[in-house]
């Protein structure tokens, strides 16, 4: 009777904190400590009520009824389990049923190695009814180890939103219907245990329980977490895709504006030649001629794309009062994909753009923007003054929203780095990015 | 400190301008500035100029442009900064070819210049006249920071390897040598060497190749740190 109150409540107990393992950093629920209790509570009671019925989670298979009920109490420990998830943290049903699923395979694992290790002898078996020191202490040390494994090279890896996009009936079908698969061996090594089996078999039987049940864990977790982050991976690209639009967008714009400043220097050149020097209104098409010359901003780098991103944000600066000045040899970043220059320069003017406009002192509002190649590497930097408590959070600007991502996200892309560093009334961000 | 600064500028007007901000500039940091102004960049072209910290080019200038000037004075002095100053924002974006600091546009106001003055002080702060005492068997031996390509230890012996080619060997510990060359452009790039940013030609990947021709190893666990720094140094932020 001891070993089974035992085994009850250790299983229950492991299979709760595997569960917990996956199910952690999900956002909680309000009141959290009240429904914590809520489930420890029905936990226990229905850890009495299973040992006061004289069962175990997994009943043995010694006829027809009993691989029923086996089913039946499998389905409803995994359905405990669901809505226990469910009920404690902000998840959809199918994270829950992830998480549930998995922690009851981590517990079966646990499980099925402790089984191992007595049915090859390392732990001497017992078949009384009383605890012997052995099992305590075998059952715990499986627990430790296969815990400490799995939230090491599993669990550790889960991110904080990783669990939300989780929806895939199909692979779920297919991961219950493996793990039926794996009671049923289950039971039936239980079963075949009390008959006279060669010891051999036992030990294979018992680690391909071990086996299955971890082959299934994985796999789930390659599948449906890994799927969430393609879905990142997505959304990511749909985004750039969006860059990309905006980015021809800007090119047809500012050729249709360099044509109309090349047609109207054209215009004014023959008006000054025929006026003839000091005519009357020499002064005025001068004046004319150096507003022009304003918006004959177009830039070449030497990189197209740089052009377009340094073309339209010094427009967008000069309307707004803000110096911006470049010196940039395009051909240092001709190795990356025009549309992530486009992306990443672009995002780190907006984001100097922004700054700098809160600086109160209008001429102070100045930036300046660095490109060469040295060391084999692209090197960008972009200065600018700003006013106020610089958030940076990791050496990077926080607060500025998706555009920083991006631009992590393209930098760490081709293996460089971004530093930002505020002194004084400067702020530096300082791009550093391989050639090859 | 006294810097000695050149404008090349031929407009009388603006060459006021960007004397009175450099006055203002040096009054508020507490340095010395000694102002040469000349209207034409021939000297500078011819290689005649005396040394000069720091220079302010106009790029559109009768007779030779500013670029071209700048072109031809690369030549044979790759190291002063220079500053253009200009109205045509188009020339100066190439600014690079001649690896000028930055570019100010006209009319120059305070804070532009003092953006780019600021980056041409710390980089003017970069090569100073630091040295080493580096005590070898034959006694006290004083090496220029600025000599040194790079710093590596083998056991307990330190290497100083110079730009010359030549290695000094002594006993010693990394940590120590990287407290001792705290704010100069060494960089720490493996547990067992510090490298010169200034000596640096290349990186690629775990190699880093020296301007004397040597190949030094760039650890994977120091990379992200000192990335950080070489991208600072590059920037002028350092």
């Amino acid at each position: 009777m001891a070993i089974q109150i035992f085994q009850v409540v250790s299983q229950i107990i492991v299979c709760a904190f595997a569960t917990w393992l996956y199910a952690h950093h999900l956002a909680r629920k309000s009141r959290f400590s009240l429904r914590i209790t809520a489930v420890l509570v029905a936990a226990a009671v229905g850890t009495i009520a299973a040992i006061a019925s004289g069962y175990t989670l997994y009943p043995t298979l010694t006829d027809n009824t009993s691989f029923v009920f086996a089913l039946i109490m499998f389905a409803l420990v995994i359905v405990a389990l669901t809505f226990a998830v469910r009920f404690l943290w902000d998840a959809s049903a199918w994270a829950a049923l992830f998480c549930a699923s998995s922690g009851y395979l981590v517990q079966s694992i646990v499980y099925g190695l402790d089984r191992l290790l007595h049915v090859s002898g390392i732990v001497p078996a017992q078949y009384t009814g009383s605890l012997n020191i052995a099992d305590v202490l075998s059952y715990i040390i499986c627990s430790i180890f296969v815990l400490v494994l799995f939230h090491h090279f599993i669990t550790g890896r889960l991110q904080r939103n990783g669990l939300l996009g989780i929806n895939n009936p199909v692979m779920f079908f297919a991961v219950i219907l493996a793990m039926v698969v794996a009671l049923v061996l289950d039971l039936s090594i239980k079963d075949v245990i009390s008959y006279d089996v060669p010891f051999r078999y036992m030990v294979v039987f018992s680690a391909i329980y071990v086996m299955i049940c971890l082959f299934i864990v994985v796999s789930e977790f390659e599948i449906l977490y890994n799927q969430r982050l393609q879905a990142d991976v997505v959304t990511m690209e749909r985004a750039m895709v969006e860059q990309e639009r905006q980015f021809e967008l800007s090119r047809s714009t500012i050729d249709a504006i360099n044509r109309r400043v090349h047609d109207i220097r054209h215009h004014v050149a023959r008006l000054l030649a025929s006026e003839g020097d000091g005519a009357p209104g020499n002064e005025v098409l001068s004046e004319v001629v150096r507003e022009i010359n304003v918006y004959d901003a177009a830039v070449k780098t030497g990189n197209a794309s740089l052009d377009v991103v340094l073309t339209e944000k010094g427009l967008l600066c000069k309307r707004d009062g803000i110096t911006l000045s470049s010196v940039a040899d395009g051909t240092a970043l001709s190795f990356m994909a025009a549309a992530d220059v486009y992306t990443l320069v672009g995002n780190a003017l907006d984001g100097a753009i922004a700054s700098v406009k809160k600086v109160a002192d209008k001429s102070r509002r100045s930036i300046s923007l660095n490109l060469r190649s040295q060391m084999g590497m692209a090197s960008l930097s972009v200065e600018h003054y700003f006013e106020g408590e610089p958030a940076l959070v990791d050496r990077m600007p926080a607060g500025e929203g998706f555009g920083v991502d991006t631009m992590l996200a393209i930098v760490e892309r081709y293996g460089g780095t971004i530093v930002c560093t505020a002194d004084g009334d400067v702020f530096h961000t300082e791009i550093l990015i391989p050639q090859s | 400190m006294m810097y000695r600064i050149l404008i090349i500028e031929d407009s009388e007007d603006a060459e006021r301008t960007l004397r009175s901000h450099i006055e203002r500039y040096a009054g508020e940091t507490g340095i010395e500035c000694d102002i040469i102004w000349k209207t034409s960049a021939f000297d500078l072209a011819g290689g005649d100029e005396a040394h000069f910290d720091l220079i302010f080019l106009d790029i559109e200038l009768p007779g030779i442009n500013g670029m071209e000037a700048a072109q031809s004075m690369r030549e044979h002095d790759p190291e002063t900064p220079i500053i253009f100053v200009t109205n045509l924002a188009q020339y100066a974006v190439h600014g690079y070819a001649v690896d000028a600091l930055d570019f100010v546009v006209k009319p120059v106001t305070y804070y532009d210049f003092k953006l780019r003055m600021d980056k041409a002080m710390r980089k003017l702060g970069r090569t100073s006249q630091r040295s080493l005492s580096v005590p070898t068997e034959s006694g006290f031996r004083v090496v220029a920071v600025a000599d040194i390509a790079f710093v590596d230890v083998t056991n307990h012996d330190l290497a100083y390897h110079l730009a010359n080619g030549e290695t000094v060997v002594v006993r010693g510990t990394l940590s120590k040598i990287e407290a001792e060359l705290e704010g100069t452009t060494f960089v720490r790039i493996s547990n067992n060497c510090l490298a010169n940013m200034a000596h640096i030609k290349e990186i690629k990947g775990t190699d880093i190749l020296m301007a004397g021709g040597d190949t030094i190893y760039f650890s994977r666990s120091r990379r992200k740190p000192a990335l950080e720094t070489i991208a600072r140094y590059l920037g002028g932020s350092l």
